[in-house]
């Protein structure tokens, strides 16, 4: 039985690949680009990829009880290494090696690296960039934890002097390469099953922290967004038991928003200020995704998948939102770079013209240029404004070019 | 001014509220300015606003709890209006049937607070009730406002039945209660009707007039031009279709191959006529009185039409809205100007879960080749569930309205695409600042001291443009 599949580029070779992994430990290695490549002139890729069996390019029995995997890189070397999470609460990390001039995979083979025993049973794997930038593997822990698995076998090749792996603050133990963290905060249940995502964007807002946004999810409904420095930025409680935690720019501004999934379809979309979009999935769902994939128009756009209980697969595609709040036109315009310099009278005078008609007036002011302040360049701007005349109600389009030129 | 993508639904969906029991589609109302009501089949009746909370802008869908409305009502349809000036006040009424098992019985619930201070507080007004019971099965409530013989004006609730009547109800100011007028008193146009009405719109005409349009379940159309003083129906028009009919809408649709700016228009952003020539108030009325007015008619099985300008032409100039019969019955309709270009756009609601948007393409200039003007399909935008209402309202208080659609399941939100409003209006504006400048009339430079040489308003103007086009992100 498949327990767990993954894509990335496992074997470092600048290529991904699929990678399957069963409970009883057998591990697969898939190349599905040969396959579409080689059937090209046939069929269409999609066809090739459907309607062909795939043959494994490579297959290695590791142990048994595969629960999760991540294909990341864990170390900071640069390199993609494979961490398999157990039921057994073990979690174990590998790393696929090969002699440098071979041709094909069938040479290499996966390396173990080291193995880690936790306390509590392991629902995800992430990795999270620590309080120095360097990237930590974290997992779950039951009961709203996570810990920190360390990557000892960095350190015993220390060559370089004076490094600061994070392997500083566990220091104190160093017998034990599992630094536990449990937060805090009303935790009902102890036990319960708890997801982790590591590495959420903050996006390019000027943020020097280096510290990673990683977010957690209970199956009793708590969800927080902390920072590696253990700082939390919020925490909401939900009624619907969450069992899915993913991430998504789906605003577009590049930072990413937290996406969690609860089992009777419902879905939270929240940002980096606690602003909360709902969404509800009108069936019960097996198994939840979000991401940026290809639907259509051959470009990514950012997408939520729910797998139900009925052998069907949903994809919905473009969930974009021009932005998590609510707001209203004067805010948006309020907003806007550059206009309140340029609107900002410092002096008006109000005339009506009634040659302009019975609903026009004009307003007649001075508008100081941004970043030019002696009085000789000032110049005089109009503004076309509604007259009170018009009948239209307070806060038209046309009014409110008045409020806002006098502010 | 022109969206990039043309074709593409324009609105971004800001809400969804997510209703217990379905609606139908006399089930949305106005309340106020800001306010919307919807009433749910199983008796429930939501209050949806945008409430300023903290600095902060958030939808809120409150339950109101309508006094006199049993728990076994299942609510028919509801409409509200505020009082005509200078009576004040907010008047809910709302029809349901109550079911107690052998027999069922319909009521009229007209809601109203007559206590100063809280005329307009919908938590008081759902207190204070005047339960009518009623003869017939009702259809529409709608509302309309009426000229009184003292020449005051009255605004009166019509409710269509299914016994063939149109019944009118108007408040007894003394008595503080609404009462059952005889409808040809005041609506001579609305007796001896063919069928069942399904749906009414009245709209008020300059010269004291108006048109009176109505659908039946039978599929006949009727329209009457009424002289209001009398009232006297002055001609009158009837059409038969072969399906029932679901709405029928009066709108000003502008004929002229170079249309003026509609003077009724308040969200007009676009500030840039070449032609900034002094509209008197001459030219205004003059103006109004040359809106020829348009009828929607849409059907639960065929096309929607337009009959153009039916004031003259009665139901003889037809326009066939293409490919609305595509997406099942047509059950809600809205015509208003969406992209702010002064040219109406006709918005169609399908119980085939689709919103149509037609825009109308002006014919050809050369006046009287033949070629009629036509409207087309210019977007259409997928729900997941049937659409049976629709409206279009301020609810976010900047000025600009919002789309609320009601469907099976619930309330949606449409909100214009605020950067490309905000877009407008900054262009707007700029070219207005750049044409004032620019303009014969540079009569505030004196105003402003010595500068005003030409050459200096000339580089002032450029400085201006220049400025504005810094505002553009």
């Amino acid at each position: 039985m498949l327990t767990c599949v993954g894509v990335g580029d496992i074997c470092n070779k600048g290529k991904n690949y699929v990678v399957a992994v069963g409970a009883e430990g057998w591990f697969h290695l898939f190349d599905l680009t040969a396959t579409a490549s080689a059937k090209s002139e046939t069929s269409s890729q999609q066809e090739a990829l459907f309607w062909d069996d795939q043959k494994p390019c490579f297959t290695q029995h590791i142990p048994a009880n595969t629960k999760v995997i991540l294909i990341s890189d864990i170390d900071g070397d640069g390199r993609s290494e494979l961490v398999v999470g157990y039921t057994d609460r073990v979690v174990r990390a590998f790393r696929w090696e090969e002699p440098p001039d071979s041709p094909d995979l069938s040479s290499g083979q996966l390396v173990l690296l080291k193995k880690w025993l936790l306390e509590g049973q392991v629902d995800s794997l992430s990795v999270n960039p620590g309080p120095e930038g360097v990237p930590e593997l974290m997992v779950s822990q039951p009961g709203c934890g996570y810990a920190i698995l360390l990557c000892s076998w960095t350190q015993e090749g220390a060559a370089e002097p004076g490094e600061g792996t994070p392997a500083t603050p566990g220091g104190e133990s160093p017998s034990r390469d599992v630094i536990l963290h449990l937060t805090t905060g009303r935790i009902h249940n102890k036990n319960v099953s708890t997801h982790l995502i590591g590495s959420i964007s903050r996006g390019s807002n000027g943020d020097s922290s280096k510290c990673g946004l990683f977010a957690l999810c209970t199956l009793d409904g708590t969800l927080k967004l902390m920072d590696s420095s253990e700082q939390l930025l919020w925490s909401v409680q939900v009624d619907h038991q969450l069992f899915a935690l993913q991430k998504l720019d789906v605003t577009g501004d590049g930072r990413e928003e937290v996406v969690a999934c609860a089992w009777d379809g419902q879905t939270y979309i929240i940002d980096h200020n606690r602003m909360v979009v709902r969404f509800q999935f009108d069936e019960n769902v097996n198994a939840f995704c979000a991401g940026q994939y290809t639907c259509k128009d051959g470009r990514n756009s950012p997408c939520l998948v729910y797998v139900s209980f009925n052998h069907k697969i949903y994809v919905y595609w473009r969930v974009e939102l021009e932005r998590m709040e609510p707001t209203n036109l004067l805010r948006v315009l309020e907003e806007r770079p550059g206009t309140g310099a340029c609107w900002s009278a410092s002096a008006w005078t109000l005339r009506t013209r009634p040659q302009l008609g019975s609903w026009w007036g004009t307003c007649c002011m001075r508008v100081r240029l941004p970043g030019r302040t002696d009085g000789r360049n000032v110049l005089p701007c109009y503004a076309a404004l509604a007259s009170p005349k018009l009948n239209s109600p307070p806060g038209s389009i046309c009014s409110f070019l008045c409020k806002y030129s006098y502010q | 001014m022109q969206r990039d993508a043309k074709d593409s639904c324009p609105f971004v969906e800001d809400s969804f509220s997510r209703f217990s029991s379905q609606s139908n589609i006399y089930g949305l109302c106005k309340a106020g300015d800001q306010e919307l009501l919807a009433a749910t089949l199983k008796g429930k009746v939501i209050c949806f606003k945008y409430q300023d909370f903290r600095q902060k802008l958030r939808p809120v869908a409150k339950e109101v709890q309508f006094t006199y409305i049993p728990v076994d009502a299942e609510i028919v349809s509801i409409d509200a209006f505020n009082k005509t000036p200078p009576n004040r006040g907010l008047v809910v009424g709302i029809t349901f049937i109550k079911d107690s098992g052998d027999k069922a019985s319909p009521f009229l619930n007209i809601y109203c607070d007559y206590e100063p201070g809280s005329e307009f507080n919908l938590e008081s007004i759902a207190q204070s009730c005047l339960n009518l019971e009623l003869q017939f099965t009702p259809f529409q409530l709608y509302h309309t406002e009426v000229q009184c013989t003292d020449g005051s004006s009255e605004t009166v609730f019509l409710l269509s039945g299914h016994d063939q009547h149109v019944h009118l109800y108007k408040e007894n100011a003394s008595l503080h209660q609404f009462e059952e007028h005889p409808v040809e008193r005041l609506f001579p146009e609305l007796q001896e009707l063919p069928s069942n009405v399904l749906w009414l719109d009245v709209k008020p005409v300059p010269g004291r007039r108006r048109l009176s349009a109505f659908g039946c379940q039978s599929g006949c159309v009727g329209l009457a031009l009424v002289d209001q003083t009398g009232p006297t129906v002055l001609q009158s028009w009837r059409l038969q279709q072969d399906s029932p009919i679901s709405t029928v809408l009066l709108f000003p649709l502008q004929t002229q191959t170079e249309p003026k700016p509609d003077p009724h228009q308040t969200t007009d952003t676009d500030c840039s006529e070449s032609d900034p020539h002094p509209t008197t108030d001459t030219d205004c009325s003059r103006e109004r009185e040359g809106v020829s007015y348009s009828l929607l008619v849409t059907s639960t099985v065929e096309l929607a039409v337009v009959y153009r300008d039916v004031q003259v032409c009665g139901l003889t100039q037809p326009i066939c809205l293409p490919e609305s019969d595509q997406w099942d019955s047509v059950l809600c309709a809205l015509v208003t100007d969406l992209d702010f270009d002064r040219h109406t756009e006709v918005l169609l609601g399908t119980y085939g879960q689709e919103l149509l948007c037609y825009k109308f393409q002006q014919p050809d200039s050369v006046q009287g080749s033949g070629v009629e003007g036509q409207f087309q399909l210019q977007w259409r935008r997928s729900f997941k569930s049937p659409l049976l209402a629709v409206t279009y309202l301020d609810l976010t208080g900047d000025g600009l309205k919002e789309l609320a659609i009601l469907t099976l399941k619930g309330l949606h939100i449409l909100q214009h695409s605020l950067a490309w409003v905000a877009d407008l209006v900054l262009q707007g504006l700029a070219k207005r600042t750049a044409q004032l400048q620019n303009g014969p009339e540079t009569w505030a430079a004196p105003a402003q001291g010595p500068g005003d040489d030409p050459d200096s308003a000339r580089g002032a103007a450029a400085e201006s443009r220049k400025e504005a086009d810094r505002t553009e992100p």
